[in-house]
């Protein structure tokens, strides 16, 4: 668990992984969808964040876009930014594509109009360049780029065990696939790193299990498998979509136990998307609340629990039953998510709102800090809302200018102002 | 909530020693699934009664087999003093009036191809509710008081959110005004806010109509929050059974203690004393002997002898039985024995590296050390039956030999576990040490 000077560590050493006004929408024949409307936020190394909203907010759509595992009809938006700082990983891109480079600072020079690698510091040129501390768009990136990300950097552990893994095929044959093709391992080779990788997952006796189909095993093997596939190629971070929401709770308790002690064995950066405000208490160290495609509250565990701001996020931690008096009528959010297909002029919070005013209708509430004593302290890290009541010890007035401030940008030409704020 | 009602008031539903057993589908017998294994409780009127457990324990084969969805095997159903499971298939209709369902699965449990209102109006139509024509506004009035509109009437599921189909099928369940609805995980499909909103209009219903709930779910917050009374279930058998918040505030049973500890707490700095299980629920098939939850319990009564050993040792120990237990499983049919003998067996760990993967950690007792390195030989010769076996003689007790007694614990409050009687320690006193 993090308190907020951890927090503050984090922005010094950076971020593992960055996403930055993330925009995935799909394009049907009736509407466009703005699944991912305008997402950031950021995954710092070994650190758990907690992505939690209610069906239809577009949490997996955003885990899927950073495994660039959007299909058609969905796209997303090129002015999107996606990056991974590992700085092995970022050297040996750099390497490969030595003319799609940029060097943070010095634009002009040693740029290329379509570089999609960034380099803060490092040294030498070309192919023999090396990287101290850079990053990698990945969605400006070349396809092989995100393929050699997928599996052994990032990697995910789906929500549906049973449809995650094929029926037709033992276990033991779909962890050595796996291992083949990252790994290039076969044989027994790979016989002895399958079993130890459903070893470290926790299921006893792994040979044995090996040459069993996964109908044979439990919903909470099953997920401990699908965990073990994820780890197969030694990811740094890993995308957990849903992981526990089919299992019982015993299992989820294991499980959620397993993923703790993997993270510090093996010092991963989680990304853990779920709907239960319990479950996100527990692993997450930081939080960030999304609604219709946004972000609409981010902060510490602590301190979103302690002092939620953003009116949904009081109404969701208020509509928990068990946290009510008992015997009290639970708290209710009025209407429901809706769909985001239409762009974002207005806050889409405004029709269930408690709290919602005449503006709400007509300005766009970007993220900012809820009062001022936040902004200091690192803005991106730090309590950010997206709401026209914050920062809070600002007047009305001023607040509606700084989120026309904020939101202007968007409207006139994003790609550049992005660009040149890197 | 209701209050415990008066004496003179008989319960609504009397279930005592209900069985429903699912045969075997093999061609030569073997052992039935035990879903329901000898269950008794009592519901009174105007209660919500809650059943909890983990999936595959039974709670919802409990529901069917008392509105008699499923044959139950021995035991009886009293509803209203009428024994249910001798009602005769015109007196069985007739009463169906009396008690309804409400489903898990709202895209599943309502037919696609009917308008709201039709699926509303077929129990009115089945059971030849008033005048054809009072139906129509019966509908209308049913769709009113669980919020949605009347014009909905001729509209089809899938243009309602999960929350309005559930929705549908609570109009369809009180259609017939009803006096008992067993409430089959109303709102686990759910998100959390329809979920409130759900569970609000069931409390409301209930206090209009005087209705009777029994609320299945594997969501305790779920049940904390609506139940009067709840009963535990583990592999068929009713743990615990008490008032809802004695329960929650001083579970007696091990598993309830287990269980409860598992909800993940809507606050970061909460679950320091979680109890995580290992393992998962053993097959109703094939329960284990004396107590079910004999396999993974971590209060397990042990002998005097072992009772120095930690905790993890302990564990180890326990890992080590489940791991014999399924290879002996790999031998049952006549031909994995045939392949065994043939030496065709499917690849497996040597028990060696088990053994050392569990073992090598701690310096164990001698005697303990002895026996496993005894088994392991066993195992090596193939005796995996003799290898089980040496281990229960040294390490099982009460709690694998004997089913355990309900005890009744505090007022209302009745647990099931051997550690109530007077020469075992507590539940709550073995877990403060």
């Amino acid at each position: 668990m993090t308190d907020e000077s951890q927090a503050m560590s984090g922005v010094t050493d950076g971020p593992l992984l960055s996403v930055e006004n993330l925009r995935t929408t799909f394009y049907t024949d009736q509407e466009t969808i703005h699944a991912v409307d305008g997402v950031s936020f950021t995954v710092s190394p070994q650190q758990t964040l907690g992505v939690v909203g209610e069906s239809g907010s577009g949490k997996s759509v955003t885990a899927r876009s950073i495994l660039g595992l959007v299909d058609d009809p969905g796209r997303v938006h090129p002015d999107s930014e996606i990056r991974y700082h590992d700085p092995a990983f970022v050297q040996t891109v750099a390497r490969t594509y030595p003319d799609r480079v940029t060097w943070a600072g010095e634009k002009t020079a040693r740029s290329a109009s379509d570089a999609f690698v960034t380099i803060e510091s490092g040294s030498g040129e070309g192919s023999s360049v090396t990287v101290e501390r850079g990053s990698v768009n990945l969605v400006a990136a070349p396809d092989d780029v995100t393929r050699s990300l997928r599996g052994s950097e990032v990697a995910m552990v789906f929500q549906d065990a049973q449809t995650a893994l094929n029926p037709v095929y033992t276990v033991g044959n779909q962890i050595k696939e796996l291992l083949d093709i990252h790994q290039g391992l076969s044989g027994t080779e790979a016989t002895e790193a399958a079993a130890d990788l459903l070893e470290s997952v926790g299921i006893p006796d792994p040979k044995r299990r090996l040459s069993e189909y996964p109908h044979q095993f439990s919903g909470g093997m099953q997920q401990r498998t699908v965990i073990a596939l994820a780890l197969a190629c030694d990811p740094a971070v890993l995308l957990c979509d849903e992981p526990t929401t089919a299992l019982d709770v015993t299992i989820q308790a294991q499980i959620l136990e397993l993923l703790e002690r993997l993270q510090h064995e093996r010092n991963l950066s989680i990304l853990f998307i779920t709907h239960d405000m319990g479950v996100i208490a527990q692993v997450a160290d930081a939080v960030a609340v999304m609604y219709a495609g946004e972000v609409v509250e981010q902060a510490s565990v602590d301190r979103l629990f302690d002092q939620p701001r953003h009116p949904y996020t009081q109404g969701l931690l208020q509509s928990i039953p068990g946290l009510a008096s008992e015997g009290d009528r639970l708290p209710t959010i009025d209407g429901r998510v809706p769909t985001p297909n239409e762009p974002a002029t207005y806050c889409r919070y405004a029709p269930r709102c408690p709290e919602a005013f005449e503006e709400c209708k007509s300005t766009h509430p970007e993220r900012v800090p809820v009062d001022s004593a936040n902004e200091k302290s690192g803005w991106m890290r730090a309590h950010t809302a997206a709401c026209l009541l914050y920062p809070e010890d600002e007047s009305l007035e001023d607040r509606l200018q700084m989120h026309h401030n904020f939101g202007a940008p968007d409207e006139s030409d994003a790609a550049t102002t992005a660009r040149e704020d890197d | 909530m209701t209050e415990q009602n008066d004496e003179q008031d008989d319960p609504l539903v009397v279930v005592d020693g209900l069985r429903t057993y699912y045969g075997s589908e093999r061609l030569l017998g073997g052992e039935p699934v035990k879903a329901v294994d000898g269950v008794s409780f009592e519901i009174a009127r105007g209660e919500t009664f809650g059943i909890v457990g983990e999936s595959g324990c039974g709670k919802t084969t409990l529901g069917r087999s008392i509105l008699r969805l499923e044959d139950a095997d021995s035991g009886t159903v009293e509803f209203d003093g009428t024994d249910l499971l001798s009602l005769g298939r015109r007196d069985l209709k007739a009463w169906r009036r009396n008690a309804q369902m409400v489903y898990q699965n709202p895209t599943s449990s309502i037919n696609e191809r009917m308008t709201v209102g039709r699926i509303v109006r077929e129990p009115l139509d089945i059971h030849d509710w008033g005048m054809p024509h009072d139906r129509r506004n019966r509908v209308s009035e049913l769709l009113d008081r669980v919020g949605l509109q009347p014009e909905h009437y001729h509209r089809y599921p899938h243009q309602f959110s999960g929350g309005q189909r559930q929705r549908i099928g609570i109009a369809r369940a009180l259609a017939l005004e009803p006096d008992f609805i067993v409430l089959d995980e109303p709102v686990s499909a759910l998100d959390v806010s329809v979920q409130a909103k759900i569970l609000n209009l069931l409390l409301d219903l209930q206090d209009e109509y005087d209705l009777t709930y029994l609320l299945i779910a594997h969501d305790l917050s779920v049940v904390r929050h609506i139940c009067d009374r709840v009963g535990v279930m583990y592999l068929g058998k009713l743990m615990e059974v008490g008032p809802t918040e004695q329960l929650f505030r001083s579970p007696s049973n091990p598993y309830t203690r287990a269980l409860l500890s598992a909800i993940p707490q809507p606050d970061p700095d909460a679950g320091a004393d979680r109890i995580t299980l290992r393992g998962t629920p053993p097959s109703p098939r094939n329960p284990p002997t004396g107590c079910v939850f004999s396999t993974r319990c971590p209060f397990k009564i042990r002998r005097e002898e072992h009772e120095s050993l930690t905790t993890e040792q302990w564990d180890s120990i326990e890992e080590f039985r489940d791991v014999l237990r399924e290879r002996e499983k790999l031998r049952t049919t006549p031909l994995q024995r045939v392949k065994a003998r043939l030496g065709r067996e499917p690849p497996v760990t040597p028990i060696e590296e088990v053994v050392s993967e569990l073992f090598e950690l701690s310096t164990y007792p001698e005697s303990v050390q002895e026996t496993v390195d005894q088994t392991a030989t066993l195992v090596v010769e193939g005796e995996f039956t003799a290898a089980r076996e040496l281990l229960e003689e040294t390490f099982s007790t009460v709690c694998e030999h004997e089913r355990p007694d309900q005890h009744q614990v505090a007022d209302g409050q009745a647990s099931r576990c051997h550690r109530h009687l007077s020469e075992y320690e507590e539940p709550r006193e073995f877990l403060s040490e």
